[in-house]
């Protein structure tokens, strides 16, 4: 009795947390900013007239149109014969739009890339997102059908990308010590729903991955230049990870680098696993190769005409992960799918009926993804559906049942980490396709290969998109179909939207402003607004000053300081000597905006400088870079100046410039340490 | 006057020639070493000419600038031999012949592994002063071959952890290593958690760093020398060029550290910068290399059902012991042994070292230990009819007494040289344990304490191998003690006449064509002569036969044959071909078969030839076969294509189409070999194989008077060195390889392709070092040429590369391979010395 009012309390307070959520849904998830309001488009979206265009290939095409008041959208077009089905038919389907802020200029320094927008992924209905929070319930409840007037949902906000980190770290406080406190089974309600969107938002941002990987390497006008892909991608694999949101721009290159050896190697030692033991058990390997030759997922074949001379041959479905087929009686009476294939006497397949070859026929055992690490991961078992969607719902269960509705956490009950170590421990070394994680990505990338792929016969394509729709387990999401008519329908609207005086146009104009408010402030209280606005789930906003020229002359010389800044940063980090191994145009513009402009640059930019300074044996950049430290009004600056006068080895006519600056700084009062400004005095008596 | 006044002149001019060669060949005082594992020249070269399309740069702008502006490099440079680290590092850093054949050794008497690659318990032991040095540099060290490092003292070297390591200081690397993880820009620390610190290439990293200050802050300092494995590991599982780049330019930002190091120390004029790799690396844009697993067809029925012993764990990323870092012999069990179920650890008969993954080396156990061990078993278990019993028996003798020769010398022989080792191992012990106690702190500043802990772990080794070496003889002692009147199978325990974990002798090619797994279901089978019928009685595989008609269901890539094996490689003793036609040819050592199918096979002849140097004839053949007796059948061939390593076909020969009949028909000196061959698919393989199959025994020069005892030792090296070689050497099909401790589907190496042996060496030095600047060398030169040139650049080895008398004191013997004279200045090529 005592307990009931207690639980009820909670439970209200739970309620009314949720309530708060919901209404700021996408704020607590790791989605970004804004656009998620509906918005009402006009019907006619035609572009304007100074559109630009290019093909990419025989896959992909380009186009970028310009956004009133600086600004442009580059999409990514798929072309093919024939998309879809039925309504969805169609030869091409926009994929991705990126916005790129131009502040209306043609300075390539200025921009900054803001949204990358993924066309088919889209605000959820109204019964979506109510299944959303329910506990347990793993299973898509039906498409979008109507885009409507939506807009679609940013995968992420490029300028800001740290916003996304914070909320994933808030929500992590909130999940546990917090929520766990109030009431169990709200806790489990909206983790249910962060989950699910969660990894609604992930799958979005694996098929964008996939995309920008397709065109990357392609030759030809792209209007994205090679380091916005890189950044691009850069960004989208952080979002995966702890603190990675926040990455300055000097390591995305480094970051970019290790995700593609990593990636690729994952690929490959999976590709070749899957390929052993198919190959070890009797059965054909089958890469789907995508566009670009490459191939994440492949198909597993057993010929019929095996099945008798194997029935007694032993099994090992180790990493395989699907039934016996030698001793399945369904197989040798199938009556799904099938392929006759010749084979030459190189075991290779060649074309029907030619002399010497042998046929086989060919039935689909399971489609596989290689992006797992270590293993592959089976994504379409053609016998038994429910195979792949219990190995997804391994991962959810393990971790829904545990933090979410038996309230355990780990991190205070040590036996149960222990426990769940030796788990993951045993099940990782042993290769098991349970509780994989990276599934979500698998899949996505599956649907988009689908749909991009021209090679699949149509009837496999079909059979293989509805089994992976049957697996998807997250209500949020729509199937195949669906998504292309929301990209056609979503990229329509953004079009639309990016026309109108209020629409992309304002949305811009608020951004910058923010942007502004950040200079205005001197950066110092943007970590507590925004700290602010997600403990608040989004209702506080802080204020955004107005728009001057002013401002936007310092927004402009902010954005290229920090343009020049990472190229600063990236030499003193990658070079020996910049005029053999660094680009010396761009680094030249840089040391001369620092020289000039440098005054708000960062600490580490003026080590950066010195570092310069030491390695190069040009003359002008040497003097440009002690300029730069003069004009950086930092402690470190100066410190990195005077440790440059004080080396024994300078030549004097160095050592005059940097007491000359040095003095200069002193005597303007600019910040420097107390024991650097005595030692600055000091050069003076000499 | 004037007579004496013109001699005088050309006194003079002959002496100012002299002088000016001597000085420009002794000008490199200073060495900084890049060992790269694994850089294909190709690769690099294909990238320093792409240019970054923003900066109008190289892609690779300091290999550009150090070496193509302002050094020399060499296009063809090749490994000789397999394309392997073990045995490529080995000729590098010694010059001299191949020692050390794999990454893994097995002995066959005792199955002791030399693992050359066992980093984790070399360090371990380091650490308790057991040992000084890496595995192979203590085998180089028992075969009295000394290391190029060797030539500098300890306080004037920085040596970084390598495959030939020498003494090196690994916690204090690791220690610096780890607080080097901290970035210096705080601000970056938490960049550096979400880009997940770099654990593995820290202590690399760290060499890095330290080589870089160094160069500046320690001008007496010497040698250099920094490895990095990074590229080998990325390109192992990577095939893109994006990965390859991404590689290399990380390499290339090393040598523009190194190099604006040097150029700022006070010694940059007398300093040179090399960097140089073991080995190339077939890694192909958009094709996996696949794998085949010998260990499965080992352990299957076809493949007789063997406990097959590897020293790499099969997917070890998959296995809950993988973490086990001290990596122990893994022994897989068949449940297919015909005659040894259950007794997989007691007696594995297949040993396989797949490392390098284009090549591996099988040893198959004695075959008729096999037979003894069968029939023992048959004798102890069962109930045979009399006549059978006794054929048992009477084959059982027989085998004994067809070895009992051979036998009785191995166990005379061994037992004089293990007493000789014995009295060694007496003395240095004595000696290791005295100088243990006397240690100063001084002695670590000079490296004494670090030669001690290597006599010690020489010792120890030596006491290890004795041991299980008497065990083995003992087994071989109670065999020839049978006696046939006493003899009563049930009384004998088969553990006595037949040694758990021996290989026994090395199976002859008969034996291998003809390798007995089991007995018969039929059962053992009397023949007419009172023995067993030994068709009729025993289930045999032909190994050659097996590995050739290995192939796969699905072959999916464009360019990847569907058979995994290319050929099998194996050496024959010149002696058996007494009575053949190749009896008649000039051929003065053993004859290397190549194997590639019933109808396409090959023999490479070589000859050491009065002037030291070598010659190779190749005779294409086919249905090699040889008799029990030991007498060998075979077709000699025309040339055409078709038959192995492919050079008749190849429009890379460097022999004019219309002549190539008539040049295979002929010997040929290396030289001209190398020269026709390089540019091929199989490049210098010829000469490769020869390096890597036939024996090298080291040169007993400059140690006349040698005892009694050091005689015994060094031959008991050389029988070491002998028992580590295996029966079979399989070379993978381009794009396949045999590894199965994982997946290596971006590429690998190991095989005589030209991509896995074209390697890297470039040079370019200070003002003073005479090195030339900006030159290309398109002459191919092999592994056996680094240290030679290295050395006459610093003036220590004479232009026919004999050590100065420094060097000879050290224990070097003269180099074998050529010195690159467009390097180093000399005139007249060289011949290449046996």
């Amino acid at each position: 009795m005592y307990l009931v009012p207690q639980t009820m309390n909670r439970f209200l307070l739970a309620l009314l947390a949720v309530v708060v959520l919901t209404c700021s849904a996408g704020v607590i998830t790791t989605r970004s900013q804004g656009l998620n309001v509906l918005q009402s488009a006009a019907s006619n979206a035609s572009q304007t007239a100074s559109k630009v265009e290019a093909d990419l290939g025989p896959n992909f095409r380009v186009e970028k149109v310009p956004v009133p008041g600086g600004a442009e959208i580059v999409t990514i077009f798929a072309k093919r014969s024939a998309f879809g089905s039925g309504e969805t038919k169609g030869t091409e389907v926009p994929l991705i739009s990126i916005l790129r802020d131009t502040l209306g200029d043609p300075a390539a320094e200025n921009d900054r890339l803001r949204y990358v927008w993924m066309l088919t992924m889209t605000n959820p209905t109204a019964a979506q997102r109510v299944a959303s929070f329910v506990p347990f319930l793993y299973t898509r409840i039906g498409n979008k059908k109507n885009a409507g007037n939506s807009l679609p949902k940013a995968v992420i906000d490029m300028h800001s990308p740290e916003k996304a980190g914070y909320g994933k770290l808030l929500w992590s406080f909130f999940r546990g010590p917090v929520l766990g406190i109030i009431s169990r089974p709200a806790k489990a309600v909206l983790a249910q729903n962060a989950t699910q969107t969660g990894d609604y938002d992930r799958s979005g941002v694996a098929e964008a991955l996939l995309v920008l990987s397709q065109i990357e390497d392609l030759s030809g006008e792209k209007f994205l230049t090679q380091q916005e892909l890189k950044d691009i991608q850069s960004r989208l694999w952080l979002t995966d990870k702890s603190f990675g949101s926040g990455l300055k721009a000097e390591n995305l290159n480094r970051e970019y680098d290790r995700e593609t050896l990593t990636k690729q190697a994952n690929r490959g030692q999976t590709h070749e696993l899957l390929r052993r033991f198919s190959e070890s058990q009797g059965l054909y390997f089958d890469p789907i190769e995508l566009p670009d030759g490459s191939s994440r997922h492949a198909i597993i074949w057993v010929a019929k005409e095996d099945l008798d001379a194997n029935k007694n041959r032993n099994w090992d479905g180790r990493f395989l992960n699907i039934k016996n087929p030698w001793r399945d009686g369904s197989l040798r009476k199938w009556q799904g799918y099938t392929e006759r294939r010749w084979y030459n006497e190189e075991s290779r397949e060649v074309p029907a009926n030619t002399p010497g070859a042998t046929v086989k026929t060919l039935i689909p055992l399971a489609v596989y993804g290689f992006d797992h690490p270590k293993i592959p991961a089976i994504l379409v078992d053609f016998r038994n559906s429910n195979n792949p969607a219990f190995r997804e719902l391994t991962h959810h269960l393990v971790d829904d049942l545990s933090s979410d509705f038996l309230t355990i956490r780990r991190s205070q009950d040590w036996p149960l980490m222990f426990a769940h170590k030796v788990f993951s421990f045993v099940t990782g070394r042993r290769g098991m396709d349970i509780n994989q994680p990276t599934r979500v990505r698998a899949y996505s990338e599956l649907k988009m290969m689908l749909a991009l792929d021209q090679d699949l016969a149509p009837k496999l394509r079909t059979e293989m998109a509805d089994r992976v729709e049957r697996v998807a387990l997250n209500p949020l999401q729509n199937d195949l179909d669906s998504e292309i008519n929301l990209a056609r329908a979503q990229y329509k609207n953004l079009m639309a939207w990016a026309k109108r005086p209020d629409g992309l146009g304002a949305r811009l104009e608020l951004d910058r402003r923010k942007e502004m408010t950040r200079i205005a402030n001197g950066g110092k209280s943007q970590f507590g607004k925004s700290f602010l606005n997600l403990v608040t789930f989004g209702l506080y906003k802080g204020k955004a000053v107005k728009s001057t020229p002013e401002l936007v002359a310092k927004m402009d010389i902010r954005r290229k300081q920090q343009f020049h800044e990472r190229v600063i940063r990236e030499c003193a980090y990658l070079s020996s000597k910049p005029e053999i191994d660094f680009d010396t145009v761009k680094l030249l513009s840089a040391l001369q905006f620092m020289s000039v402009n440098g005054v708000n640059a960062g600490g580490k930019t003026a080590v950066s400088l010195a570092t310069v300074f030491s390695i190069t044996d040009d003359e002008q950049m040497r003097s440009l870079a002690l300029e730069g430290l003069y004009r950086i009004n930092k402690p470190k600056a100066k410190s990195s100046l005077l440790a440059i006068y004080q080396d024994p080895k300078l030549d004097p006519r160095w050592k005059d410039i940097c007491a000359k600056y040095l003095k200069k700084a002193l005597a303007e009062g600019q910040e420097i340490l107390p024991r650097d400004a005595a030692a600055i005095t000091a050069i003076g008596v000499n | 006057m004037h007579r004496i006044r013109s001699t005088r002149s050309i006194f003079a001019l002959l002496l100012v020639t002299v002088l000016s060669s001597v000085v420009s060949a002794q000008g490199v005082k200073r060495l900084v070493m890049v060992k790269i594992d694994g850089l294909p020249g190709y690769s690099v070269d294909e990238f320093v000419h792409k240019k970054d399309p923003q900066t109008g740069k190289s892609l690779l702008p300091w290999f550009e600038e150090i070496f193509y502006k302002n050094g020399a490099r060499l296009d063809n440079f090749y490994t000789r031999g397999i394309s392997l680290s073990g045995p490529a590092w080995g000729m590098l850093d010694s010059g001299q012949h191949m020692q050390i054949k794999g990454n893994v050794e097995f002995d066959r008497y005792t199955l002791f592994a030399y693992d050359y690659l066992r980093f984790f318990s070399f360090y371990f032991d380091s650490l308790r002063q057991k040992r000084a040095d890496m595995p192979a540099a203590e085998v180089m060290d028992q075969m009295r071959v000394p290391l190029f490092v060797d030539a500098f003292p300890y306080p004037t070297r920085y040596h970084s952890p390598q495959l030939y390591q020498r003494a090196n200081n690994w916690i204090q690397l690791l220690g610096s290593s780890a607080a080097g993880l901290i970035p210096k820009d705080r601000g970056d620390l938490v960049d550096e958690w979400a880009l997940g610190f770099q654990y593995l290439p820290m202590t690399v990293n760290q060499n890095e760093k330290e080589i870089h200050e160094r160069i500046v802050s320690r001008p007496e300092l010497d040698y250099f020398d920094y490895y990095d494995t990074s590229f080998d590991h990325i390109m192992h599982d990577n095939n893109d060029d994006k990965s390859r780049l991404v590689e290399l330019q990380k390499i290339d930002r090393t040598l523009g550290k190194f190099w604006t190091a040097i150029q700022k120390s006070s010694r940059a004029d007398e300093t040179a910068l090399v960097i140089v790799s073991d080995h190339g690396f077939n890694a192909k844009n958009g094709i996996y290399s696949q794998g085949f697993n010998l260990v499965n067809m080992m352990t299957s029925p076809e493949g007789g059902g063997h406990h097959v012993e590897t020293k790499r764990r099969i997917l070890l990323d998959y296995s809950l012991l993988g973490v086990n870092p001290m990596v122990p012999a893994i022994i897989t069990p068949s449940k297919n042994s015909l005659y040894l179920k259950g007794q997989a650890s007691q007696y594995p008969t297949a040993l396989v070292d797949f490392d390098g993954n284009e090549r591996s080396a099988m040893h198959l156990r004695e075959r008729e230990l096999n037979v003894l061990q069968m029939l023992l078993e048959e004798l102890q278990q069962k109930k045979l009819a009399l006549p059978v019993k006794t054929a048992a028996v009477n084959t059982i003798f027989k085998v004994i007494d067809d070895r009992r020769a051979y036998w009785q010398q191995t166990v005379a022989e061994m037992n004089e040289e293990l007493a000789a080792l014995q009295r060694w191992i007496d003395v240095e012990d004595r000696q290791v344990t005295a100088e243990r106690k006397t240690l100063t702190i001084a002695d670590k500043a000079t490296g004494h304490d670090k030669e001690v802990a290597r006599a010690s772990a020489l010792v120890g080794n030596a006491k290890q191998n004795e041991i299980e070496y008497k065990k083995y003889l003992s087994t071989l002692g109670n065999l020839l003690a049978l006696q046939r009147d006493h003899f009563d199978a049930k009384k004998i325990n088969i553990a006595d006449l037949i040694a758990p974990g021996a290989m026994g002798r090395q199976n002859t090619l008969h034996q291998i064509q003809d390798y007995y797994v089991g007995i018969k279901p039929t059962g053992l089978v009397v023949g007419s002569d009172g023995l067993l019928d030994m068709d009729k009685s025993f289930v045999s595989v032909n190994y050659y036969d097996l590995l050739h008609d290995q192939s796969i269901r699905s072959n999916t890539q464009p360019g990847v044959k569907n058979r995994p094996i290319d050929f099998v490689a194996a050496h024959i003793p010149l002696a058996n071909f007494a009575g053949t036609p190749l009896a008649e040819t000039r051929a003065n050592q053993d004859v290397i078969w190549l194997h590639g199918s019933e109808e396409s096979q090959a023999f490479i002849l070589s000859r050491v030839d009065d002037d030291g140097g070598m010659s190779y004839k190749y005779i294409p053949v086919s249905g090699l076969h040889q008799e029990a007796d030991g007498k060998l059948r075979f077709r000699t061939r025309d040339i055409a294509p078709g038959f192995p390593l492919e050079y008749f076909e190849d429009p890379n020969l460097g022999i004019p189409v219309a002549d190539r009949k008539a040049w295979f028909a002929e010997w040929h000196t290396e030289m001209e070999w190398l020269h026709a061959i390089h540019l091929t698919h199989y490049s210098n393989g010829l000469i490769g194989l020869n390096e890597q199959l036939i024996h090298h025994e080291v040169p007993d020069t400059f140690e006349p008077g040698i005892s009694d005892d050091q005689r015994l030792i060094r031959r008991y090296r050389d029988r070491q060195r002998h028992l580590v070689e295996p029966d079979l050497l399989i070379l993978a099909n381009d794009h396949w390889n045999f590894d199965i401790r994982g997946f290596n589907p971006g590429g690998n190496h190991g095989s005589f392709f030209r991509v896995s042996t074209n390697s890297t060496f470039m040079i370019a030095g200070g003002a003073k070092t005479g090195i030339p600047r900006g030159l290309e060398i398109t002459e191919p030169y092999d592994s056996l040429s680094l240290a030679p040139t290295l050395f006459r650049l610093m003036g220590k080895i004479d232009e026919k590369n004999v050590p100065d008398a420094e060097l000879k004191n050290e224990g070097y013997h003269p180099f074998p391979g050529r010195t690159i004279i467009e390097i180093t200045g000399d005139k007249v090529p060289q011949i290449v010395h046996n």
